[in-house]
């Protein structure tokens, strides 16, 4: 990704980010473009799963499944809106971002999904001083991500929707089947806004955690569903770590060696407790942690930093497995007795076998830093 | 051709050969259409396919107009290995109407060119290396070669893909049609990564290299037939690279070689499901059923809304229209943007993903994925053509069922009964229908009757089938046709199969006398005296004590039922087989289990069950096997001694002991009440499951020895809660195995005992069921002492105590 250090800002959106990549693709994307689109779906592709535009070579920023990325692109070009659903930490919201950004040149059109959320912050509010003075006209309207959605023929963003109330996740019913949303204060055709072509919904769940509302039959018909996974390819896995974890130093000025071989005992450790099957075959116990990308990657962030200050700078498996320890297990028990058996049976079965084997060694003897029970 | 097999571009196919080498994909109906296009162009003399040459006199039934794909050519041989039981090795090679092959044959007939097969023959290829699977029937288009290597991997990620034959799909089946000389040039650079990437030793070991030479004499041979005139060969693209480097002017076909009698060929009709399960393994190509829709151009609104309606079946809620409009619209995009001209078979699969599953994809979306596979696996059937030779063993059943009156027409399951008996044809037909079922043909299905293996319902005198012809029935008796080519034949061989089985597996003798039985029910007479003698020497061996039991049983019910049988006629072919020496054997077995039951030192928790009846039965053979002769009676009386005295393992055991001791009369009702009121004093759990083994052998105990229940009663007497809750379910096993009406003179005597009246027999009163009842109590229990650690035990002591009442807490 090219991304310029904007010193402002904590952290750019993705069409700020990659701004270079996506006039790049503009500028020689030769493929019909949808209605309102600013981009072709190939070149959405290219700038979600990498590829080049002209001579500019444009890295994937969504690793694992391409297909899932074409079927989402192809989705939003469509009728009905897409739904990413998934575990946490599975790049549902990194997905949706890019996606906006490539398609619409814009990523902040985003309603927040929670219990608190309401009615009027998805499609309009009042500005209730004019309001008053003036009654219900257009320049009292206050315009909900929904309304600038449509207005402006954008993808609308709607994160984490099945927090948010049944009734509430339910006006979205009538925009998505009419692309319209009516809005009775105001007469004649101010008090309807019609959907310009290019909106659609992007909303993101995940459906088996708790506090989540099932979604009405109704709002299901008008979503395709795509379900995301936690990506599985160690080599893919690591360099997406490796690289996040990278950016993450770089901005804090550490300069901090991640070496490929340590990273990749600590992903493969997450992929063995994530699906439960080791690649020998064993089985291990899943922890109720969620052991996604984005903690392996805050794993070797902190590791990182602590090597920076405290260490010779260079990422170590000894540093990653304390920092596995405590920042990502610590508060549950059981979590921590499945992590003990794990360094216990499967790092103590790799220790010294394999191209790996002295990292697993060190894994292994690292589970003295494990809490005791 | 894709720029990404730009790497494996080398020279093109050469337009001008003499031997035009086409590559194929095996049911690639892209393949299908160029070659159909080439053949066209080039108009060769003859057309050489790689199929098994053993199978070209067939050649004449698939080309004939009534020949209806799917179909495959079923090839089997005998290897005869000396002494061993030979081996029966079978393999399809199956054809349906967008396989090249299939095309590639009936355009050569139509252009009027020669037709050859130019693989070895099936018989060959095995003695050349080629492994077959020990479980099933596998494919000769097996395709594994062209779905594996480092270059392979390396393409499926550049493409953006998820395995090879979604690449294959997006390099070759997705793209308009273009000039078959290019699209050619495309799959032989395919297939060169994987025939470059493999080892030439594992060629050499499984037999490719040698299956390639027969394909170079024979195309050599066919140059000479056609001096001047050009050939194509129609070759898996694996074999095209090879054969690229031949030179022709310097090869000279060799003379034919003579084919192996044990082999032979037969054409039998094949179905989607089959083709796309042998598929699966074979790494071919999947989902028939997608792909005839495909070569048929039909339009993918069809295939989406037989979809939608196949999913209402399952789901009728879910599955709208709109779905389908929606599904549709989604497959377009995706064929779109992925540049195919013609809607892949992933790009369907997606575009359901995406528009049918509302909500996980591991949850809800698993009843539709299966909905998926199905539809695109298919279900067309074949049918072979009117003037196809009957495969011998169809031919044989037909017989049979002819011979027995047996209808052969589908529909509703008939019944037949059958006097084996009285009757000599009925004998006959119900050895018939048992060789059918050893070869595990769907057809009959016995109801009624005479189990000589399980030794149930001896008594009885007719033997009741149900039975029905189905489609399954023939294809099945064409897999069972490498085992011979009479059932007669085929059940032998496949009893003989199961036996080298047993004896290289588990080596248990129970199982190779159940093999004896199958034999004698069968009418495979010849075949006893050889099972028997396996028997006898797995029985020699054996380390189980019930598989020992087990096997004497069985032995002992041949024995038995040597007359409906027909055993006693065995002597004029098998010299040594007579009643009596199954007899021998089985005293043979019973002295084996005598010596297991005398070193056992201890019995294992799990198999009590198993062991209490071996136990039983083995004691009540002595006098069955031995003919009534006292020093057995004696002998297993010893043994028994001893094993009632045990007190390793599960207590059941020697209680069982006990109990057939007793019953025969070789302990004293004293020696059991002393035994039973020491192992209840010993420790009452022990104890109890004594008394289960005593019972299960010796249910009269229980009043013959009045001290048996009064040790029971006194126990009971003592005992805390805890630990009655404990011992119930031993004890409720061991009073399971009495009679209702013991159980209440039972129920009686404790009454007396306690001097309390029963009014109502016991065995009647509404016990529900005592494990029930175990878990009411423990349940009662808890909830009093939850109660009582809250501060509410006053709630239960009762009426008194106001339920809403003030408590602390
Ligand atoms: N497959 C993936 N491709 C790219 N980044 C990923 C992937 N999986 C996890 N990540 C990392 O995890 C971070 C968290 O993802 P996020 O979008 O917040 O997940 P979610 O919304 O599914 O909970 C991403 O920003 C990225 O750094
Ligand atoms: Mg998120």
């Amino acid at each position: 990704m090219t991304r310029s250090p904007s010193p402002d800002v904590l952290r750019a959106v993705a069409e700020q980010r990659c701004a270079d990549e996506l006039a790049a693709l503009r500028s020689s994307d030769a493929g019909p473009r949808p209605p309102g689109w600013l981009l072709s779906p190939r070149a959405v592709r290219t700038f979600v799963c990498g590829g080049k535009a002209g001579k500019v070579a444009i890295p994937r920023k969504f690793y694992g499944d391409d297909a899932l990325v074409e079927r989402a692109i192809v989705t939003l070009a469509g009728n009905r809106g897409l739904l990413l659903v998934g575990e946490p930490g599975t790049a549902k919201s990194l997905l949706s971002e890019l996606l906006a950004a490539a398609i619409s040149g814009d990523s902040t059109v985003v309603v927040q999904g929670s219990a608190a959320t309401t009615e009027d912050q998805i499609q309009y509010a009042w500005n209730y001083a004019l309001l008053l003075s003036e009654g219900p006209s257009e320049r009292a309207l206050v315009p909900g991500p929904f309304h600038r959605a449509m207005t402006g023929g954008k993808l609308v963003r709607f994160e984490e929707i099945t927090r948010c109330a049944p009734e509430v996740q339910d006006t979205l019913v009538g925009v998505l089947s009419e692309k319209l949303l009516a809005i009775a204060e105001l007469e004649g055709a101010a008090g309807l806004v019609q959907a310009r072509p290019g909106f659609n919904v992007i909303a993101t769940a995940n459906l088996r955690d708790r506090g989540v509302h099932e979604m009405s039959a109704a709002l299901k018909r008008r979503f395709n569903f795509e379900t995301v996974r936690p990506l599985d390819d160690l080599d893919q896995e690591v360099e997406l770590v490796r690289r996040e974890a990278g950016l993450g130093l770089a901005a804090q000025g550490a300069d901090v060696a991640l070496g490929e071989d340590v990273v990749a005992v600590l992903v493969e450790a997450f992929q063995d407790l994530r699906s439960g099957m080791t690649r020998e075959g064993t089985a291990v116990d899943r922890p109720s942690t969620v052991v996604s990308t984005a903690e392996a990657v805050s794993v070797c962030l902190s590791a990182g930093l602590d090597a920076y200050y405290y260490g010779d700078g260079a990422l170590t498996v000894d540093g990653v497995a304390r920092h596995l320890a405590g920042a990502v297990f610590k508060d549950q028990r059981d979590d921590l007795t499945k992590l003990r058996h794990y360094f216990q049976s499967v790092a103590r079965a790799r220790a010294g076998r394999g191209a790996r084997g002295k990292l697993w060694k060190q894994f292994h003897e690292a589970r003295r830093h494990l809490p005791a029970e | 051709m894709s720029e990404l097999l730009q790497e494996w571009r080398h020279e093109p196919l050469d337009r001008d050969a003499a031997v035009v080498l086409v590559p194929i994909r095996h049911h690639s109906p892209a393949c299908a259409r160029h070659l159909r296009a080439l053949l066209g162009a080039v108009r060769p003399a003859a057309v050489l396919i790689e199929a098994p040459c053993d199978a070209e006199p067939l050649i004449p039934h698939l080309l004939a107009d009534d020949a209806e794909p799917p179909l495959a050519l079923y090839t089997t041989w005998i290897e005869r290995q000396g002494r061993d039981e030979p081996r029966h090795h079978a393999s399809y090679w199956p054809l349906c109407e967008y396989s090249p092959e299939w095309v590639a044959l009936r355009t050569a007939a139509e252009l009027g060119a020669e037709i050859g097969f130019v693989d070895l023959d099936f018989a060959r290829m095995v003695q050349a290396g080629r492994r077959g699977e020990r479980d099933r029937i596998d494919s000769l288009q097996d395709e594994a070669h062209l779905q594996r290597g480092r270059y392979l991997d390396a393409l499926v990620r550049a493409a953006g893909v998820r395995d090879p034959n979604e690449l294959w799909d997006h390099l070759f089946e997705c793209p308009a049609d273009r000039d078959p000389w290019a699209f050619f040039d495309g799959v032989l650079a395919y297939c060169s990564a994987s025939r470059h990437g493999s080892d030439p030793a594992e060629l050499e070991h499984d037999g490719t290299l040698a299956r390639e030479a027969e394909m170079v004499r024979r195309v050599a041979a066919a140059r000479g037939r056609h001096p001047g005139r050009r050939i194509v060969v129609v070759t898996g693209g694996f074999h095209s690279v090879a054969l690229r480097a031949v030179d022709w002017s310097a090869e000279s076909g060799g003379p034919p070689t003579a084919l192996s009698p044990d082999s032979q060929v037969t054409l039998m009709r094949y179905a989607y499901e089959q083709l796309d399960r042998l598929n699966g393994y074979a790494a071919g190509m999947p989902s028939p059923g997608f792909y005839e829709r495909q070569w048929r151009g039909e339009a993918v609104e069809h295939t989406v809304t037989a979809f939608g309606r196949a999913l209402r079946v399952l789901r009728p809620e879910g599955a709208s229209a709109a779905d389908s409009i929606a599904a549709v619209e989604q497959v377009r995009g995706l064929a779109a943007l992925r540049g195919h001209h013609r809607i892949g078979r992933q790009d369907l699969l997606d575009a359901i993903t995406s528009t049918f599953v509302k909500g996980s994809d591991d949850v809800e979306g698993v009843a539709v994925q299966a909905v998926a596979r199905k539809l695109l696996a298919g279900e067309r059937r074949g049918r072979i053509p009117s003037d196809a030779a009957t495969p011998p063993l169809v031919a044989d059943f037909e017989a049979g069922a002819d011979r027995h009156r047996l209808s052969r027409e589908g529909g509703a399951r008939r019944e037949l009964v059958l006097d084996g008996y009285r009757k000599a044809a009925h004998r006959a037909a119900s050895r018939f229908l048992h060789r059918l079922a050893v070869l595990d043909v769907p057809f009959a299905q016995k109801v009624r009757g005479p189990d000589f293996a399980r030794g149930t319902d001896l008594d009885r005198i007719q033997e009741v089938w149900s039975y029905a012809w189905q489609p399954a029935t023939e294809s099945a008796l064409i897999e069972a046709s490498r085992y011979g080519a009479s059932l007669r034949e085929a059940a032998a061989a496949r009893i003989g199969e199961r036996l080298a089985q047993a004896r290289d597996g588990d080596r248990r003798a129970d199982r190779a006398a159940e093999l004896l039985v199958q034999a004698a029910v069968c009418g495979l007479h010849d075949q006893l005296p050889r099972l028997l003698a396996a028997v006898a020497a797995l029985v020699a061996e054996e380390g189980r004590f019930d598989a020992a039991v087990a096997a004497c049983e069985r032995l002992r019910l041949v024995a038995q039922a040597c007359e409906p049988l027909e055993l006693h006629r065995t002597d004029e072919v098998g010299k040594v087989f007579t009643a009596d020496a199954v007899l021998a054997a089985a005293a043979t077995a019973w002295q084996r289990a005598a010596l297991l039951l005398a070193e056992a030192r201890s019995w294992p928790d799990d198999e009590v069950q198993a062991l209490l009846d071996a136990l039983a039965d083995w004691r009540a053979a002595a006098d069955d096997v031995f003919g009534g002769s006292g020093p057995f009676d004696r002998h297993a009386d010893e043994v028994l001694a001893a094993v009632a005295r045990g007190t390793e393992g599960a207590p059941e055991v020697p209680g069982a002991a006990l109990g057939l001791l007793h019953g025969s009369g070789a302990a004293t009702d004293r020696e059991v009440a002393v035994a039973v009121r020491g192992r209840l004093a010993g420790a009452a759990l022990a104890g109890s499951r004594f008394v289960r083994g005593l019972f299960h052998t010796d249910r009269s105990a229980v009043w013959q020895v009045g001290e048996v229940l009064e040790a029971l009663d006194d126990l009971l007497a003592t005992i805390d809660e805890d630990e009655f809750l404990r011992l119930c379910p031993h004890l409720r096993l061991a009073f399971s195995q009495l009679a209702p009406r013991e159980l209440d003179a039972v129920g009686r005597r404790v009454a007396e005992r306690a001097g309390v009246a029963t009014s109502r027999p016991l065995a009647a009163t509404a016990l529900v069921d005592a494990d029930t009842a175990v878990r009411i109590r423990a349940v009662d229990r808890l909830l009093a002492e939850e109660l009582a650690a809250d501060g509410l035990g006053a709630w239960l002591a009762g009426d008194d105590a106001p339920p809403g009442g003030p408590v602390d807490g």
